[in-house]
């Protein structure tokens, strides 16, 4: 992995990040240094408000008749977005050790055991820290999975895997609020079953949501972050 | 209806209100189906873009951040997006940049708070972009309309990729000096 990214770097990438152009690794090392730069964040909203006022400058023009219903027939027919609730504290600490027992119990080799391990370190310094959990949830609005996150420098998150998803590797994948995407790794499912812990690149106020994404690239499972 | 704001608007779609769904809808739809039809370039294909766009633009509604700009602006960056993932664009002709320069301001379906601010701002822009060199201002209307990366605008203009990359850059401080003058968000 490079060394931290400067300044001068992150200004010279911020018209293609404010364009959403910009290469995903680049992006990704760009948001860590934005996470922590006030100057070059301000930069960037500024060629922000310039990308977006282009977007204005394309004449409107008025769709077929019929196209306002055919979008609330749409909205009305599919699933609601997703609601989340804060976990209460006192179940924090039960579901920590759920996470890390079942981490454990499906770490088939030792490889899988280290990893356990280190899930359960992180875990342990999760404690009285802002910790959420959030549904994984499939096209359809069925939980099958929840996301647990918690603050930190840096922020981490366990995707714990519980439901129907067909067995196989899949790619979970970070959408911040800017629209960029950043690849945390990827997750192995048994039997509808899986975990996966990742630090994140960016602070936890600047993720819109967590996805799992099969082999074909399609975008199997959906964590919705609420707005900080 | 016509005396909400957008964000009130966006807060009623985001809560299921079907009344604030219709008036959203109504307020941006030619907006939308006009960013969709401009990169899209196809009747059929523009409509169902600016339907995926409204019913994204339900599901994220609560993702929606003031601090981050104008209603209008996040739909229309959903817009850009559905349309780009849509449409393969790396395969198409992109529209003319010309074509998009001289086409007139609409602002006829504005929300109420952006008649005042959008025209005075476009006009600006457009006259920024009108002078730009014409590199500069293709590179721009590619990435910023198609969403073409500078490695993909470089291959197609056949120069360097730190030239598409200095075009791009130039063009958008350009632009931006130009707009700070009267910034409000």
């Amino acid at each position: 992995m490079r060394d931290e990214v400067s300044c001068d770097e992150v200004r010279e990438l911020a018209p293609e990040l404010a364009l959403g152009t910009a290469p995903g690794e680049e992006r990704a090392r760009a948001l860590q240094h934005l996470a922590v730069c006030s100057n070059c964040r301000r930069h960037l909203d500024e060629l922000s408000g310039v990308a977006d006022n282009l977007l204005l400058l394309a004449p409107a023009h008025e769709p077929p008749v019929g196209f306002e219903s055919r979008v609330i027939d749409r909205i009305s027919s599919g699933p609601r977005p997703p609601r989340w609730r804060r976990m209460l504290p006192a179940v924090v600490a039960a579901v920590l050790a759920a996470i890390a027992a079942l981490a454990l119990m499906y770490a088939a080799s030792s490889e899988d055991r280290e990893l356990a391990a280190h899930y359960r370190k992180a875990l342990e310094q999760a404690n009285g820290s802002y910790f959420g959990g959030l549904p994984l949830r499939d096209a359809d609005g069925r939980r099958a999975g929840h996301v647990f996150a918690y603050a930190g420098s840096p922020s981490w998150v366990v995707v714990l895997l519980t439901g129907s998803t067909g067995s196989g590797t899949y790619a979970v994948e970070l959408i911040t609020r800017e629209g960029a995407n950043a690849q945390l790794g990827t997750v192995h499912v048994v039997n509808g079953r899986g975990t996966f812990g990742s630090t994140l690149p960016v602070g936890l106020r600047d993720v819109a949501r967590i996805e799992l994404i099969d082999r074909d690239g399609e975008d199997l499972l959906n964590a919705e972050f609420p707005s900080p | 209806m016509w005396s909400l704001s957008d964000e009130s608007l966006l807060a009623g779609l985001a809560s299921g209100d079907p009344e604030s769904a219709a008036a959203f809808v109504r307020r941006f739809q030619a907006r939308v189906f006009g960013l969709a039809l401009t990169i899209v370039g196809d009747r059929e294909y523009a409509q169902e873009v600016a339907q995926e766009t409204f019913v994204r633009a339900w599901r994220y509604a609560a993702a929606y951040d003031s601090r981050r700009g104008r209603v209008a602006t996040w739909l229309l960056r959903i817009a850009r997006n559905v349309a780009i993932e849509a449409a393969h664009l790396r395969r198409f002709e992109p529209m003319d940049p010309e074509e998009i320069v001289k086409l007139p301001i609409s602002s006829s379906d504005a929300g109420p708070e952006e008649r005042t601010i959008a025209i005075d701002e476009s006009q600006r822009l457009r006259q920024a972009i009108a002078v730009l060199p014409e590199e500069q201002r293709r590179a721009l209307v590619m990435a910023a309309f198609y969403g073409w990366t500078s490695r993909e605008i470089s291959e197609s203009e056949e120069i360097p990729l730190g030239t598409a990359k200095t075009r791009i850059r130039t063009a958008m401080l350009k632009l931006r000096s130009v707009l700070e003058v009267n910034d409000e968000r």
